[in-house]
């Protein structure tokens, strides 16, 4: 059986393996066709230069020979198999011979202009995107220059006819333009053939996602649904106090708060599923910052004690910012269980303070093990953990949903810390006057 | 009655343990990870099975098992490995037992009888 993007894989290269054998026969073409010419001109400069004892004719002779040796030795490197060596050599030659022709040859401007055009259309599909650049701006550099010297160096001879040089001029402007129509004719199949092939494969990817998000759904809801019975049972025990003595009492608030944990871990499946998918709704009212902090500090004092390490909580009584009530707290959530987590048992201090530029800022520092200073960017990252998943397990998301959930409420959060001596997090949100 | 050191660090999830192990009617002591289980062991506690999770902080379960195994004194003490991670194949480990989290409370009972003998 055959898979469908296998055979447009086999045709898009066979295509390029064409293309290749066919600039390839044009730049033979070019090279056989070039030389016989350079030599002509080279004689047809010599006897002139001879003849009216010119220099200047002399020095558009030293150009015309630099490009027929060049023209020559590309030749011999395209016999050889070095396809992409010849072109670059003719290309670049053409470029030297221009600059080096042009203060005296103002006659033949035109004509030397179409050159540096004709050495792209030559070199385009062999050169590498970066010799390519530079070999264009040479040639922009050199045009101009051969227009400016061509129009301030008079030439050696007695001013040619006018309509020659017209004729000379409309001949190079219709060459030039048939050449980058051709030139872009050898882009536009290429640019169609990737643009199909990319097209195929984000598709693909598109797919994939769409499959992914469908699981996760389904994932989540199997979860939740346990969950939910679990949930009712234990509070209905808790709440019929049926729990005989302090042993099931315990037994009941542990199923709680492991139910409640995975209810957690499910929450933040949803979270990145709705990140990813882009679906992920904020809403933007004033919240203070400073209840949030409390309210969590105090849903986590279970969590607290059981790293031992305590809570330490400063805030004003009120700090009004801009976000979503329930994002809010989960990204003092994030950054407190973080910490907890992190924190090697230590004291986890919460602060609410105003910071600059209208911003309101929550700082959570711990004690803990630390960030590198090559990992402060990178534990922000999906799937990223800044510790050994042996030591830390867990799912690499809970920083990654905090900034995402931090951003889309257009507040900013970084990291400060020393190895070993505890990481501070700043989230800045924007104050609600 | 069997004295068991039970090693993990979740703090719901050791408390359960210890329980069910004292409710069969053995002896337990506890640890946080493997560093505070080497301390307890090297203290001088009477254990005679270790019941071990592996992804701990401080000092994993792999780390304490290589610490064991070149303790003279405490490498004849059995382990049975109880662990959430999916990769064992990578990163296996060298015990009698392994147990795949979530486990039969039964199952467990019968792991660290089995180990003992």
């Amino acid at each position: 059986v055959r898979v469908d993007g296998s055979d447009d894989t086999t045709a898009a290269s066979d295509d390029e393996r064409a293309d290749e054998a066919r600039s390839r026969e044009r730049l033979a073409a070019f090279l056989r066709a070039m030389l016989p010419i350079a030599v002509g001109f080279e004689s047809l400069y010599i006897a002139c230069a001879f003849f009216f004892r010119s220099g200047a004719l002399a020095g558009g002779a030293a150009a015309v020979a630099l490009y027929t040796v060049a023209v020559a030795s590309a030749r011999k490197l395209l016999a050889a198999g070095r396809t992409v060596d010849a072109a670059m050599r003719t290309g670049w030659a053409l470029l030297v011979m221009v600059a080096l022709g042009a203060p005296f040859l103002s006659f033949l401007t035109a004509a030397l202009v179409i050159m540096p055009i004709a050495g792209v259309a030559l070199v385009l599909p062999y050169a590498p995107a970066r010799a390519l650049r530079a070999y264009l701006v040479a040639a922009l550099v050199v045009i101009t220059e051969v227009i400016g010297l061509g129009t301030f160096v008079s030439s050696p001879f007695a001013p040619l006819p006018h309509g020659f040089e017209q004729a000379v001029v409309t001949s190079a402007a219709v060459a030039a333009a048939a050449l980058t129509i051709r030139l872009l004719a050898v882009d536009h199949r290429r640019a169609e053939r990737l643009l199909l092939a990319m097209r195929g494969s984000l598709a693909a990817a598109q797919r994939a996602n769409e499959e992914k998000d469908a699981f996760l759904v389904g994932a989540v809801h199997d979860l939740r649904t346990p969950l939910a019975a679990l949930f009712l049972d234990v509070q209905a025990l808790s709440a019929s106090g049926s729990a005989a003595g302090d042993v099931q009492a315990r037994r009941l608030a542990r199923l709680g708060r492991q139910a409640k944990r995975l209810t957690a871990v499910v929450d933040r499946l949803v979270d990145v599923a709705r990140i990813t998918s882009g679906g992920l709704d904020v809403s933007a009212e004033r919240v203070d910052l400073a209840a949030v902090v409390r309210h969590v500090a105090a849903e986590l004092a279970d969590e607290a004690e059981a790293a031992s390490a305590p809570l330490a909580v400063s805030a004003p009584s009120a700090a009004v910012v801009h976000g979503d009530p329930v994002r809010v707290g989960h990204v003092v959530t994030n950054l407190v269980s973080n910490a907890l987590k992190f924190g090697r048992g230590a004291a986890v201090d919460l602060e609410v303070r105003e910071g600059a530029n209208a911003t309101t800022e929550l700082v959570v520092a711990d004690r803990g093990i630390g960030v590198p200073p090559e990992e402060r960017e990178r534990i922000f990252d999906r799937f990223a953990r800044g510790a050994a998943v042996r030591s830390y397990p867990g799912l690499g998301l809970g920083l990654w949903i905090t900034r995402e959930l931090a951003q889309a409420m257009n507040a900013s959060i970084a990291v400060t810390s020393t190895p070993g001596g505890g990481a501070t997090f700043v989230v800045r949100f924007r104050r609600a006057s | 009655m069997i004295s068991v050191l039970v090693v993990d660090d979740d703090r719901d999830l050791r408390e359960t343990l210890c329980e069910v192990l004292r409710d069969d009617g053995n002896t337990v002591h506890a640890a946080n990870d493997g560093a505070e289980a080497l301390a307890l062991l090297r203290g001088g506690a009477p254990v005679d099975v270790i019941l071990l999770d592996l992804m701990m902080p401080r000092m994993t379960g792999w780390e304490f098992r290589k610490a064991q195994l070149a303790d003279a004194a405490l490498a004849g003490i059995p382990v049975v490995v109880m662990t959430a991670a999916a990769d064992l194949d990578k990163h296996p480990i060298d015990a009698g037992a392994v147990l795949q989290k979530p486990v039969e409370l039964a199952t467990l009972l019968r792991a660290v009888a089995a180990a003992r003998r």
